[in-house]
């Protein structure tokens, strides 16, 4: 039948409601924003690229709209498949909400006070990090460098034909010819023609001559002369590594508790994914240390505890070992971020400073310390209680003052993590 | 006689087409009836989601809102909480289906009896769709009011246009003319106009501020009630008289009531336009079926989908969520046509003027005629009534228990029926609002009256929220009293917020 018509839609371009779905998560940014963070502590640090789940409330998000209350006022409910009632039979009122009357609910389906969804992750990490950015991100120009890319820099008047920009050298060829004042052939054919019909002696001998001026002029200058040439122009420029590595340092004394780990597990895992963003690959390190240190996977270096006291430098100096084994500089961004509870013996600050300064800091991008727990008032060297033995973010203070690209940080509870974390990336006003 | 028109679940274009000229050939010659134009579009999940999510509409503008629907949906969806429903279908002209590309092929034989001919010629002769809706320009409209919100967008900020859309959304179902028919759509037309418009309702606004009265001491006397008769459309009074709206959130108002007031038919006749559509595409498949144009394998299909679409729990099945529009109508409209072929003693006592009679004649003349409401209370027989076993509970606010007033029996039917009818109502599912006065030369206050049903009270929560956007649309002070009978049950206040600079 004409009046009937069958459209195939289905290659239609698809997400026509990404611009609705963007709406939404920009109204429910911060709530968002909230829901990621409570659920850090449950990820792994080194997963991601997987949906997230996200549980916001209905506050904010909702759509009033006049409604009834559903238990007042009289009314006649009517209800299908009556099974023994007659007239004049009492039936228990249900304790709350459904009164079974044809509200059908809420059209949400869910009809709960949490509204959950999953977010890509590049919704995840945007809204995350929005507005943060790398400090110290310094161009390792000075570094040996492996990669090249070769890419377009103008113009040359010498070059191989393959690369001939015909355009710019036909541009030049016509400017040229203009300059010179090269006669038009449509010039030579009109006097040419004049010529024919042309009877009297002495024109027709002016004219000849005119003819082979130009002729002669015409050949004199060439179409496209060497000079006219220009060859697409190319260089190398050095490739900036898209590789990144991460040392993740903890101390795993007994004094971190399981308290103190999740702290930094959740500092730990912001910085990563926020690294993770500016590179293609980013691997980690997990180096755990009391006295000695040793290299260990995520779920180690979580997992259990050690005795013993602290030395924190022997952590410095496996990762410089590593770095040397397995990151070499030139091609790798290297990223290192420290926690702890403040221990170390204090004849180690010293040991510690030279290997920082000597070997960690000049090929670091940036160096992350942060000190878990309640805040130590007083250093109280080699002091008889425990928890007076040592206050090593006093000692990173003071790196910190000498070294643009280490920043030390108090973490006292879960609500300080993301806002220190924010405060430490926040992006600069000035440029 | 004539060949299969299909064999097996796999569908193909060609296999569309044919069924769609046998369900035509059913539809048109042999029920009678009249159709818009039919453009069927294959579609994929991920369409299907994106067309719920806009309120069954394609075209739709831009809205948060939509975009929390879609997530909703999707995560219902991907959870196995949620079938989709196989067919969307468009009261516009050609008469937009939207088909699901997964379905087998006997779904898409189902879906285009039931919606490509069953709804679309309710919509075309269903006298509430006839009366309010525009099919000929409503596909034009939307794309003009994606067009204009997105120009908003982009002249104003996306902020303030959202703040007003949620605004008008808010109170977008009290914004129906219920009574005065609404003129036509033309898109075309409502863009040329609405620059002037914009312009005049401006110039016309300032002038209601500058009338104020000059000799004071009469006018006090006799202080008059403004507007004289109260306003069922809020939207419209706002758009209309709004003192702080600037033109184009005028406009926005505007849009906003007018696709509401598009959907009013629908949710007026959903019992009856689903109960037809199901009778068409029950009876069209029956057809196919005795003419042996669809095989076994078909028509069992046929038969588990029609039963799952028409499934009704009973009330004390934790399926139970109110009655479903499609068993309802398809049993009204199922006994109806029984009552024509086959009446019994019964029959002729109830119906005397449908017995006997051609039922596609009485059928076609319910649709045209009848809302849900209107259509129950005079079609729902006691046949129905017993099958269905419905019975009557009676529920006053202080009472501890619910109790049974009437039940499918001689005493009962009358007053089953006379229920039932009531439960479909729009003021029993929608409250209705009103404004009553704006005192244009005082305070600047705006009164609205909520005039309650059977008692009901507003949900408090809700109507405070909903107030603070009325109170940003007009401005000043916004003050609702629910009303019953004449007497206050409620007040609700809103009251302007002072900026820092006034």
């Amino acid at each position: 039948m004409p009046n009937n018509t069958i459209i195939d839609r289905r290659k239609n371009p698809g997400g026509k409601s990404s611009n609705n779905r963007q709406k939404f998560l920009k109204r429910s940014k911060e709530q968002i924003r909230k829901s990621i963070y409570d659920s850090l502590g449950k990820r792994k640090i080194t997963g991601s690229g997987d949906d997230h789940d996200v549980v916001i409330t209905r506050k904010g998000i909702n759509e009033p709209q006049f409604g009834h209350d559903p238990q007042s006022g009289s009314r006649d409910i009517v209800l299908p498949g009556n099974e023994e009632y007659s007239e004049g039979d009492l039936l228990q009122k249900p304790k709350s909400g459904k009164g079974g009357s044809g509200n059908q609910g809420s059209p949400d389906g869910e009809g709960q006070d949490d509204f959950s969804f999953a977010l890509s992750n590049d919704e995840f990490v945007n809204i995350l990090f929005e507005d943060l950015e790398l400090p110290h991100m310094i161009p390792k120009e000075n570094r040996v460098v492996k990669k090249w890319e070769m890419s377009r820099a103008g113009y040359t008047n010498e070059g191989n034909p393959a690369q001939l920009n015909l355009e710019k050298s036909m541009v030049n060829s016509l400017g040229r010819r203009i300059a010179l004042q090269k006669p038009k052939l449509k010039k030579i054919h009109e006097l040419e023609a004049l010529l024919e019909t042309e009877e009297d002696e002495d024109k027709r001998l002016e004219i000849e001559e005119e003819i082979k001026k130009l002729r002669i002029r015409a050949r004199a200058i060439s179409f496209i002369d060497p000079v006219d040439l220009r060859y697409n122009n190319f260089t190398k420029i050095p490739k900036p590594s898209s590789k990144a590595v991460v040392f993740f340092i903890m101390d795993v004394s007994a004094s971190m508790t399981e308290f103190h780990k999740d702290l930094a597990k959740r500092f730990f895992m912001l910085l990563n994914l926020f690294i993770s963003r500016k590179y293609k690959t980013v691997e980690c390190v997990f180096i755990r240390h009391h006295t000695e240190a040793t290299e260990v996977d995520e779920e180690e270096f979580f997992g259990g505890r050690d005795n013993g006291g602290t030395i924190v430098s022997s952590a410095f100096k496996l990762s410089k070992k590593i770095l040397d084994e397995r990151y070499p500089v030139d091609e790798w961004n290297i990223y290192f971020a420290q926690a702890s509870d403040g221990d170390n013996w204090g004849s180690d600050n010293e040991v510690l400073k030279e290997v920082l300064y000597r070997d960690i800091l000049p090929v670091t991008q940036f160096f992350s310390y942060i000190q878990v727990g309640e805040a130590r008032v007083s250093g109280g060297w080699g002091g008889s209680t425990y928890y007076a033995s040592g206050n090593l973010i006093n000692e990173y203070e003071k790196f910190q003052e000498e070294k643009d690209n280490l920043i030390a940080k108090q973490l006292q509870n879960r609500n300080d993590v993301y806002p220190v974390f924010r405060e430490i990336f926040k992006k600069k006003e000035n440029t | 006689m004539s060949k299969l028109l299909y064999s097996g679940s796999h569908w193909d274009f060609d296999k569309l087409y044919s069924v769609m000229d046998a369900c035509e050939e059913i539809a048109v010659n042999d029920m009678g009836l009249d159709c818009f134009p039919n453009q069927i579009e294959i579609i994929t999940v991920e369409q299907m989601l994106d067309a719920y999510s806009s309120v069954g509409m394609p075209l739709m503008y831009n809205h948060w809102s939509f975009g929390k629907s879609f997530i909703g949906n999707m995560k219902q969806y991907t959870a196995g909480r949620m079938g989709l429903a196989y067919e969307l279908v468009i009261n516009s002209n050609p008469c937009i289906n939207y088909l699901m590309e997964e379905n087998s092929m006997t779904t898409q034989a189902l879906v285009i009896a039931h919606a490509a001919f069953g709804h679309n010629h309710f919509f075309k002769n269903n006298y509430l769709f006839k009366q309010w809706t525009s099919p000929d320009a409503i596909v034009d409209y939307l794309l003009f009011a994606k067009k204009y919100i997105r120009e908003c967008e982009e002249r104003y900020g996306e902020e303030i246009v959202e703040e007003t859309l949620d605004a008008c959304h808010a109170i977008q179902y009290q914004s129906i003319n219920k009574y005065k028919r609404p003129s036509k759509l033309n898109a075309r037309k409502e863009a040329e106009k609405q620059k002037i418009r914009s312009e005049y309702l401006q110039s016309q606004v300032n002038d209601l501020w500058r009338t104020l009265p000059k000799s004071d001491s009469e006018d006090k006397k006799q202080k008059t009630v403004w507007p004289s008769e109260p306003e069922e459309n809020l939207l419209y009074f706002l758009e209309k008289h709004s003192p702080v709206l600037q033109p184009w959130q005028r406009e926005l108002c505007r849009i906003v009531r007018r696709i509401a007031q598009y959907f009013y038919p629908q949710y007026q006749t959903k019992v009856m336009n689903e109960g037809f559509a199901s009778f068409t595409h029950h009876y069209i498949f029956n057809e196919l079926y005795n003419q042996g144009r669809v095989d076994d394998g078909a028509m069992l299909e046929f038969f588990q989908l029609h039963s799952a679409v028409l499934y009704q729990p009973n009330f004390n099945s934790q399926h139970y969520s109110g009655f479903n529009p499609y068993a309802l109508g398809f049993a009204i409209l199922k006994d109806v046509q029984r009552m024509c072929d086959e009446p019994d003693k019964e029959d002729e006592e109830w119906f005397p003027h449908i017995v006997g009679q051609n039922w596609r004649d009485v059928i076609k003349d319910i649709v045209a005629n009848y809302r849900d409401e209107s259509a129950i209370l005079q079609f729902l027989g006691p046949k129905v009534i017993r099958d269905w076993r419905l019975f009557v509970l009676h529920d006053e606010e202080k009472w501890e228990n619910y109790k049974v007033t009437d039940i499918h029996n001689e005493r009962g039917y009358k007053r089953v029926r006379k229920a039932l009818s009531q439960q479909y109502v729009t003021a029993a599912m929608i409250p209705d609002i009103q404004v009553t006065e704006a005192d244009i030369t005082e305070s600047r206050e705006l009164t609205l009256t909520h005039y309650s049903f059977n008692g009901k009270r507003l949900d408090k929560n809700t109507a405070e929220e909903v107030l603070t956007h009325v109170q940003k649309l007009w401005g000043y002070d916004v003050k609702l009293y629910s009303t019953y009978e004449d007497a206050n049950i409620n007040v609700y206040e809103c009251k302007r917020k002072f900026k820092g600079v006034d």
